[in-house]
Formats: C-alpha cells, structure tokens, sequence
C-alpha cells in the first residue's frame, strides 16, 4: 500500500536515531565505569611504582619503610587461600553436580537450590562474622591460618557451587536426553558427557572464584583484623595476615612512605586479580569460539 | 493378535497439568503406529511414557498401568535403565556425541557391559540404516562432520545397536531436506521387520505415507486410534476427519 511505503522512511531515520542514541548512552557509562578504574589503578601505580622490586614483594613486615614488604603477607594469602581451595572447588563442583545433575526433580532439591544461591549472595562480611564466632571462638582456633582457611571456605563453596551449576546448565539438555534414551545412568550422562562438554566453563568459574577470594579482605578483617604478623606461618595455629590486610594496615598509617607502599601492595593486588582474571577469560574465550564454529 | 504394548488409564501430570488423560492404547508388534495431534496435544509425553523418561525430564506424576510384552514396566522389579535398552528413541535434532561415529556408537553398548562381537553389532547398525557403505572407512571421523540427515541416521542406528525391541521416534525428520526425509521414510519399512516403531510424524501427509496404525491425541485425550487407512479414509469421530482433513489446527 502507498501509505505505508511513504511513511517508512521517517519511521526508519527515527528508529536510526533512537539507535544512535543508545549507543551512545552506552559508550559514556561503559567509559564512565572504566575509566574511574583506569584513573585509580594508573594513580596506585604511579605512586607505588618506586617502591615495587623484588624485596619488596618478598620481605617480611618492618616498622622501618624502607625494609618492609607483602612477603608475608603474600605467603599467608596463599597459605590460606590454597587449601581452602582444594576443599571448596572439588566440593563446589560436587553440590553443582549433584543439585544439576544428579538429584531427583523435586521440592527438596529446589529448596537446596535456593538456599546454595543465599549462601553465595551473602555479603562476605556475614561470613566473617559467623567465621569469628564459630572458627575462632568457638572452636577455639583462634586468629589463625585454620581458622582463615575455615572460613573461607565457607566463603567459596557456595559461590564455585553456583558458577559451576551455570556451567553445568549451558551444557544443551538434549545431550542428556540422548544419553538417558540408550539407558544410561544420570552418574554416566554426567561423567562421559556433561562434564566433557563443560570442562572449560568449570575450569573458567573456579578461576574467578580464586581471583575475587585473593582480594576479599571483608572476612578476614572481622576474623583477625589487623593484626601485626611479622612472619609467615608455620603451622595451622600460627597467625597470618594476608595481602588486603596488610595493605589495609599500611594505608591507615601517617607516614607518606607508608601510604606509598599501600599504593604498590594495592597495584601487586590489582595485577594478580587481573592475571587471574585473564586466565578464566581466556579459558571461556576458546571455548565460546569452539561454540560459535559448531 | 495380542499386542506388544497394552496402555490401560494411563494419566500423566506435570504439576497440576494434566499431559495424558486416562489413555487406553494398544500397539501391536512390527508396525508403524504413528502419534499424530495439535500442539500440546501430549505426543511427546505418550512416547516418554514407553521409556520412562518422563521421569526424568519433568516433575510428573502418573497413573495407570503400562504393559509390555505383559509385564508392567512401572513394577518394583523393572530397572529403568534395561527397559530403556529395550525401548530406544531418537529425537527431532539428531545429537551425536562430540565423539567419533564408533564411539557414538559403540557407547551405548559399553554402559550396558555389552563387550563381545561390539564391532559386529556396528556394522549391522549402520547397515540397517544403510550408512555403513559410506562410513565404513572413516569410524574415527569425528560424527559431527556428517550431514543432518546422515547424523540423524547415525543417531538412528546408535539406538539400534541395542537391539531395542521398540524405538520411539520423535519428529525424526522435521529438521531435514526432502531427500534425507525419504531416506529415512524408506528406512522406517525395513526397520519394522525386526522393530516395532512409535512416531510422531511432522505432517498428515507423513503420516499417511508411513504409518500402519495411527492415534490421534488432542489436549491429552485420545481422540482415535486405529489403522492408518481406515482413520484416513472412514474416521468414526468428527473430530478426526476434521484434523486429517485439515481443518482443525495442526
């Protein structure tokens, strides 16, 4: 009909417009979110680039600036963070599985699910609380390495449970229809097919579980808080401090020296969760391009 | 003639859906039964019923009694996982394994513990789906690389390779060409010698090309059920001729 060829091109310079708008809204709030990124992280380095070399990165904490450094800090972190690890990823993958994969539709299994998804959303420093209470209090471990660990797996079960149950679900059902149509058992869809097809994606989510636990201090401040640890641990009852701690510590003193190491503690922090980061990205990356070609 | 399957008030209900309503179906041996109805008519819960894999979709509950070859398949003795080997079923989108063509294959046979003459059973698989000329030299080549229609075959002769004494069918073709089509129209007369066969087809014209039996199922009720022709031809329901002639929504 006449009319409406005559009326499509207004119709379409408008739709072009409102287009061209939206696109430009979106380039000032990506720009806006990225570059206060950008402008804080380039102000870290700037400020605590003199102080970054090797000592720095492996020297124990001094009162004296110049001979201070995140060894310990960096060890503590790794100490607590590593087995916490070996328990909340296995064991994280296992929930995932087990809620996705391997239980029953049912009204029990759909509570569990909600009560994973509260567990995974609940503030880091709730955790911390309950960790003070139960790990270190109650259980009398202490402000120390184990209870560090206790707690942050706690923290991490739940969250690596979550990102891997949405790695399981990208997993197309029909794989498991067919499976499940030859007679196969849930436990061997799941060991020969599902886990095959989402291995990258398993791998991706725990990676940035371990980036976000790195930097998470919320936990360990209410847990120990601040505490001056001169050394690295030795065992599971020693104290331990980690790398946003100790940065947090340096921060809050008044020498300028001091507020310089922050800034360089801080870039140290920044780089190793970008790095970690990076390894996930990159992981899931290959992956969405395997996706794309098939 | 005693029929192979015996449905006898068979309900299904997803929540509070009613899916199936108090079916009563016979099939019989070595036919063609085609599963024909509208949309949401519960043509794919009757073919999950026979391999009990409504179970494992979708909450749901059921009632009734399904029989097979006499023996109830919901009974406390009947592992669902055997009962699934002896009642295959391929689907709408052909789904090999990320795997090779004998991998896919031959996986079925492994997580039953079938280990002897595995390469044999292969062969006569592919064979019957008339693949094994043009796949015999490259089983190590990845499935995925084959054609729809011929990854549909491939997924037709992986549930064949169980030697299933039914294969359920779910719109085998509406995702391919003509000619995969008849191809897989063709096979469906072969298969029936050794297999019995439940479909549901992606059109009337289908349905009278390949179907011995036909059902006809409408909002989980069954409508008709009987011979292909007779229902074509001198339907006793209003109802049916209206959908076999086309004038209730497909």
């Amino acid at each position: 009909m006449i009319p409406a060829i005559v009326d499509q091109p207004r119709r379409l310079a408008d739709r072009h417009r409102r287009s061209r708008r939206s696109r430009a809204t979106r380039a000032v709030a990506t720009g806006i979110a990225s570059g206060v990124y950008i402008a804080f992280a380039a102000h870290l380095i700037v400020r605590g680039f003199g102080w970054l070399d090797l000592d720095f990165l492996t020297a124990l904490p001094s009162r004296f600036a110049d001979q201070t450094g995140i060894g310990a800090a960096l060890t503590g972190s790794v100490m607590m963070i590593v087995p916490a690890l070996l328990v909340a990823i296995p064991g994280g993958i296992i929930v995932a599985m087990y809620l996705e994969e391997l239980a029953a539709p049912s009204r029990s299994t759909r509570i569990l699910r909600h009560w994973m998804n509260l567990l995974a959303t609940t503030p880091p420093v709730i955790h911390g609380i309950v960790g003070l209470l139960v790990a270190t209090l109650d259980l009398g471990l202490g402000r120390s390495l184990a209870a560090g660990t206790l707690t942050l797996t706690a923290l991490l079960l739940p969250r690596i449970a979550i990102r891997a149950r949405g790695a399981l679900a990208e997993v197309p059902a029909a794989l498991r229809h067919h499976a499940w149509s030859l007679g196969a058992s849930r436990w061997q869809t799941l060991r020969h097919h599902v886990i095959p097809a989402a291995r990258r994606h398993l791998l991706a989510a725990s990676t940035v579980a371990v980036g976000r636990t790195f930097g998470d201090a919320a936990p360990l401040v209410v847990l120990g808080g601040l505490i001056w640890v001169a050394a690295s641990p030795a065992g599971p009852h020693d104290p331990v401090t980690a790398l946003p701690l100790e940065v947090f510590g340096w921060a809050t003193r008044p020498e300028v020296d001091f507020r310089q190491l922050a800034a360089a503690g801080a870039t140290v922090l920044l780089a190793l969760y970008t790095f970690i980061w990076a390894l996930g990205w990159i992981w899931r990356g290959d992956d969405a391009k395997q996706g794309a070609r098939r | 003639m005693s029929a192979l399957v015996e449905m006898r008030a068979f309900t299904v209900r997803y929540g509070s859906t009613l899916a199936l309503d108090s079916i009563d179906l016979d099939l019989h041996a070595h036919r063609v039964t085609a599963v024909i109805g509208p949309a949401g008519a519960g043509k794919s819960t009757l073919l999950r019923a026979l391999n009990r894999m409504n179970e494992l979709v979708a909450v749901s509950s059921r009632e009734g009694t399904i029989r097979l070859g006499g023996v109830d398949i919901h009974g406390g003795d009947i592992d669902p996982l055997a009962l699934r080997r002896r009642v295959g079923m391929t689907f709408e989108r052909p789904n090999p394994f990320p795997r090779s063509i004998f991998d896919n294959l031959a996986w079925g046979l492994s997580i039953h513990g079938v280990d002897d003459h595995v390469e044999a059973r292969i062969e006569q698989a592919l064979t019957r789906v008339g693949l094994w000329s043009l796949l015999a030299d490259r089983l190590d080549r990845p499935a995925r690389e084959l054609s729809l229609g011929d990854q549909q075959r491939l997924c037709i002769a992986r549930a064949l390779v169980l030697e299933p004494e039914i294969l359920l069918m779910d719109e085998p073709c509406s995702r391919l060409d003509p000619t995969s089509t008849a191809r897989i129209e063709d096979l469906l007369f072969d298969l029936k010698t050794a297999t019995t066969i439940v479909l549901v087809p992606h059109s009337l014209r289908q349905t009278s090309r390949v179907a011995d039996d036909t059902v006809l199922l409408d909002a989980g009720t069954l409508i008709e059920a009987g011979s292909t022709e007779e229902m074509f031809t001198r339907p006793r329901r209003a109802r049916t001729e209206a959908f076999v002639t086309g004038r209730f929504d497909v």
